[in-house]
């Protein structure tokens, strides 16, 4: 049901690409658009080509390249990789997720717990 | 700085667009195949697995903006776009184009140039040390009111330097003195020098550019002085040998300490040196009257400072009587020194500005106006793009542009023009500017050149953008070109009688100018100008040490050039001082004595020679020595005033203190008022009482000539005698009477052509209007005349449409120039403010313009072919 699939929060697409670049290595627009709905199970909305515009924020603030390379079928296709300050960034990213996560869960939680 | 990285990314993306599209192609290219390919192994046919991949993707053009936005600068995008747009569509109506921005051209030219001016006369600050806080006190004579600027006496400037606290520095100096002559460098030549303390150039925080200005140790010394770049390039042929050195001043040994730089200016302009008031100076400090110029201390104010002086001053003049007639006022360096320019330069400019902007509100309205019918026109186009999907801030954003776009390139323009201006003020120098003031486009200017474009493209854009903005997208797209809803005539009213009042108000401001510049030149001065050529010639004082002497080379001069010439201390326009008279045998009270007397020491020729009118009595001859009864003749403001109902022949008068020098003088003859030049260059003459003396029984040492022939002939003349006689430049009196009329002629002039130029915008809007109004009528003229109106019917019709808004301008306009002109009342001269003839005068044209702009729009009315209109409903 289409009802139950999530709204992408603004700027947690940005988060999840990074993320799929730092675990997976270098893969183009199509390959991170199909591992994030893996990974999130068909969950998540996505329209694939917001993915790009994800990318080209991406690239200018620096944290991640791009190249164009082949693909297993020797198709021509741009190669996005993670960069340094990607790296850093996904690991703050992360952190603050992780709090972000915990506090809205203890709220969440309390407010449960009253009748 | 991730967000100064990602800002510059957008920027160069924004200028890489076609390449930047052409590699997301082929990277969406890649990523539909990649979709597709997996749809298909999931069990899709061809055609299917692709429909499903774009659907995925969410369609190749959305992803394609969507990336785009990100990657670049949308908002410039959309600016560019408006740009680009706005550009085609005035290029798609050049003739709209054009005026528009020739319109805004000159106006906005016309604003920047008085702007420069505005900006260089009060804006800048004089170019000195501390500028804002530098004071110059002047003597303010209480009794009367003409003579509100005078200078103090030396013993006020040494009060005030001891015991002043508001100042921080206080210097004196002087232009009341008698020209000097400077020898021994080529010929002998007459210049100004100007009396200093030592305090003076410290005072304005600029030193020498040669050598050093004055220290206290030269006041031990003999005689000092600082030169002028222009004294030391011109005739001293920039020798840096003559610093440390000496020249000859009046035949004194001058050493030359230092040169100033060449951009140092200060009051009066014509100062070539500027010497040092030491004790033993001649004439001897006490008896030199100075200014007293003064920096305050910071955070005293102009008031802080009056109080004080007041006071310093009341209580030094306690006993001498003075403290009643005559007070110190303290007033601001730039403001003293626009003052001594022209006393209504200030005003002048003020009136100019407010001028110039009327002239620009008019071309804004004109301009809203002409946008307003494009408006009506371009109806369709907005409703067109609203069903698009336009929406209201989009077009009003567009519209907007467009306006901007006219206003930069207007303005543009109008900075050419604004520097052209500027050029031709400088090549043609119309008027005396105050010292510092450099009439130049800076900074300041063109930022408000550049506000002026914004401002006006606001102005002149917003009202039609409001308008469009309400375009009912039905109806405009029902009417189908035509125009549908009635022009907001009220609005349009409104503005054409707008314009009416402003030009109106120019008009009559301009011709209250107009009329004080005839009144000054056409009126008779009690001399005659034509044809008289007038110098000043200085005698050396060695060569000249007594009157005898002096009195031999003036009869020699005269012999010579016969009785075409004739001398006098002084020649009108210029006023010849101003002194208490007394009649011997009338005690006045010191209250009530008023010193406003002049007196010119005067050959026998003069009054033949100038054409003056003797009334009574007889006129000087050279049988009046010094030997003889000492003589006067007077004039006839001095017979109505001291002598009402007597016979003045044969009393006695004095003008000035009693001295050996100047005894009791028999009245001998009265004649006719000569004008002269009124004080601080107020526009208009004044008939001043004036005493006439021979000068057989006075010969001062310097004198003016006046001649009528050939000026060449008065300088061969003089250095045949004495070559060693320094002569002032020869001038027509013609050029000297012009001096006076300078300012008049440029504030007439000026606001002049602003007013015709207001009052041409004004018909042009009246004209477009009348024009439009009649082809939105052209239907209902048919049907109306085709039921039997007559032409006449028609006529009213049309002329009422104009009649309207310029009646309500005309109202609206005589009683703003009603009010407005008490504030021109200084620079009138012979017309007063609401000058009832001046104002029928300039109503009269302007109806007559505003007829002749109905003429051809009520033509093409009256012309209206009722069959041809029916044929083609």
């Amino acid at each position: 049901m289409a009802d139950s699939k999530l709204d992408l929060l603004q700027g947690t697409l940005d988060v999840m690409v990074l993320q799929t670049l730092e675990t997976m290595g270098p893969l183009h627009g199509y390959g991170i658009a199909r591992r994030i709905e893996q990974l999130s199970e068909d969950q998540v909305l996505l329209n694939q080509g917001t993915i790009y515009a994800s990318l080209v924020r991406l690239q200018q603030r620096g944290w991640i390249s791009a190249a164009w390379g082949a693909s297993e079928n020797n198709r021509k296709a741009k190669y996005y990789a993670i960069t340094k300050a990607g790296k850093r960034q996904v690991k703050a990213e992360r952190a603050n997720w992780e709090r972000l996560a915990a506090v809205i869960g203890r709220v969440l939680a309390a407010s449960g717990g009253n009748p | 700085m991730t967000n100064l990285r990602q800002g510059l990314a957008r920027l160069i993306s924004f200028f890489r667009k076609q390449h930047l599209d052409q590699e997301f192609d082929e990277e969406i290219a890649a990523h539909v195949e990649f979709a597709t390919q997996d749809f298909i192994r999931q069990g899709s046919t061809l055609p299917e697995a692709r429909r499903l991949a774009l659907i995925k993707l969410g369609g190749i053009e959305p992803s394609k903006e969507l990336h785009r936005d990100s990657r670049g600068l949308p908002w410039l995008d959309g600016v560019c776009q408006d740009l680009l747009y706005a550009w085609r569509t005035m290029a798609k109506r050049p003739v709209f184009t054009a005026t528009v921005a020739t319109t805004l051209a000159l106006g906005i030219g016309a604003s920047t140039a008085v702007f420069t001016i505005v900006d260089a006369v009060l804006l800048e600050p004089l170019p000195y040390k501390d500028p804002s806080r530098l004071v110059v006190v002047w003597d303010k004579n209480l009794r009367d009111s003409a003579i509100s600027k005078m200078f103090d006496s030396f013993q006020d400037f040494r009060e005030m330097a001891t015991h002043a606290r508001v100042f921080e520095q206080v210097a004196a100096a002087t232009w009341a003195v008698q020209e000097r002559l400077i020898s021994g460098h080529g010929s002998t030549r007459e210049i100004l020098a100007m009396p200093v303390s030592e305090s003076f150039f410290s005072l304005l925080g600029i030193s020498a550019a040669r050598g050093r200005t004055f220290t206290l140790d030269d006041l031990k010394q003999g005689c000092s002085v600082v030169l002028s770049d222009r004294l030391w390039q011109k005739p001293l042929g920039a020798d840096p040998k003559l610093i440390g050195n000496s020249l000859r001043l009046d035949d004194q040994a001058c050493t030359v300490v230092g040169v100033m730089p060449p951009d140092f200016a200060f009051y009066p302009d014509a100062v070539a040196l500027w010497v040092l008031i030491t004790p033993n100076f001649s004439p001897p400090p006490d008896q030199l009257p100075v200014g007293i110029f003064g920096r305050l201390k910071p955070g005293i104010s102009v008031a802080q400072a009056q109080a004080e002086i007041s006071g310093l001053h009341a209580a030094l003049h306690r006993d001498d009587g003075k403290e009643h007639d005559i007070v110190p006022a303290v007033n601001d360096l730039q403001g003293e020194f626009t003052f001594l320019a022209e006393v209504g330069l200030k005003t002048t400019l003020w009136v100019l500005l407010v001028a110039v902007s009327f002239v620009l509100l008019i071309a804004c309205l004109n301009i809203a106006n002409l946008m307003l019918g494009q408006g009506l026109e371009r109806e369709r186009e907005f409703a067109v793009r609203s069903a698009l999907g336009g929406g209201r801030g989009r077009l009003v954003r567009q519209l907007l542009t467009e306006s901007l776009l006219l206003a930069s390139i207007g303005g543009a323009l109008g900075l050419g023009i604004a520097f052209a201006a500027v050029r031709y003020f400088h090549a043609i120098n119309p008027i005396e500017m105050p010292i510092g003031a450099h009439v130049e486009l800076n900074w300041s200017v063109l930022s408000f050149t550049a506000a002026t474009s914004l401002v006006t493209a606001v102005l002149f854009g917003l009202l039609p953008s409001f308008k469009a903005s309400r375009t009912d997208v039905m109806e405009g797209l029902r009417a189908g070109g035509r125009s549908i809803s009635s022009a907001p005539l009220r609005l349009i009213n409104g503005l054409i009688a707008t314009e009416m009042a402003l030009s109106l108000i120019l008009l009559a401001g301009a011709g209250l100018l107009m009329k004080s510049l005839l009144t000054m030149d056409s009126e008779p001065l009690g001399f005659r100008p034509e044809g008289l050529n007038v110098t000043t010639i200085t005698l050396p004082a060695t060569h000249y040490p007594d009157a005898a002497r002096r009195l031999q080379f003036y009869k020699q001069l005269i012999t010579k050039l016969g009785d075409r010439a004739a001398l006098a201390t002084v020649l009108p326009p210029y006023g010849a001082g101003s002194s208490v008279l007394r009649v011997e045998n009338k005690p006045v009270s010191p209250n009530s004595e008023r010193h406003d007397v002049g007196k010119r020491t005067v050959t026998p020729g003069y009054f033949e020679v100038l054409g003056g009118r003797l009334l009574r009595g007889r006129t000087f001859n050279w049988r009046d020595q010094v030997a003889t009864t000492p003589v006067a003749i007077v004039n006839e403001a001095i017979l109505n005033e001291y002598f009402a109902g007597s016979d003045p022949i044969g009393q006695r008068i004095r003008v000035g203190e009693p001295s050996e020098k100047n005894p009791w003088r028999t009245i001998v003859g009265v004649v006719a008022n000569e004008k002269s030049s009124r004080n601080y260059h107020q526009i208009g003459w004044a008939e001043r009482g004036t005493v006439f003396d021979p000068l057989a029984q006075d010969p001062p040492r310097s004198v003016s000539i006046a001649m009528r022939g050939s000026g060449g002939d008065l300088g061969r003349a003089i250095t045949s005698i004495d070559a060693s006689v320094a002569i002032g430049d020869i001038e027509t009196m013609w050029a000297r009477l012009g001096r006076g009329l300078a300012y008049p002629k440029f504030r007439a002039v000026l606001l002049g052509a602003f007013a015709v130029f207001s009052v041409l915008l004004a018909a042009i809007g009246l004209y477009g209007v009348l024009g439009q109004f009649v082809a939105q009528h052209t239907r209902e003229i048919g049907v109306r005349m085709a039921v039997g109106a007559t032409s006449a019917n028609v006529l009213q019709l049309v002329l009422l449409q104009a009649a309207r808004p310029l009646v309500l301008g005309l109202t609206a306009g005589l009683l703003g120039a009603g009010a407005l002109g008490r504030y021109v009342a200084s620079l009138l001269y012979g017309v007063r403010p609401a000058d009832p003839i001046t104002f029928g005068l300039v109503s009269v044209s302007l109806i007559f313009v505003a007829g002749f702009a109905t003429f051809l729009p009520t033509l093409r009315a009256i012309r209206v072919d009722p069959m041809e209109t029916l044929r083609n409903e």
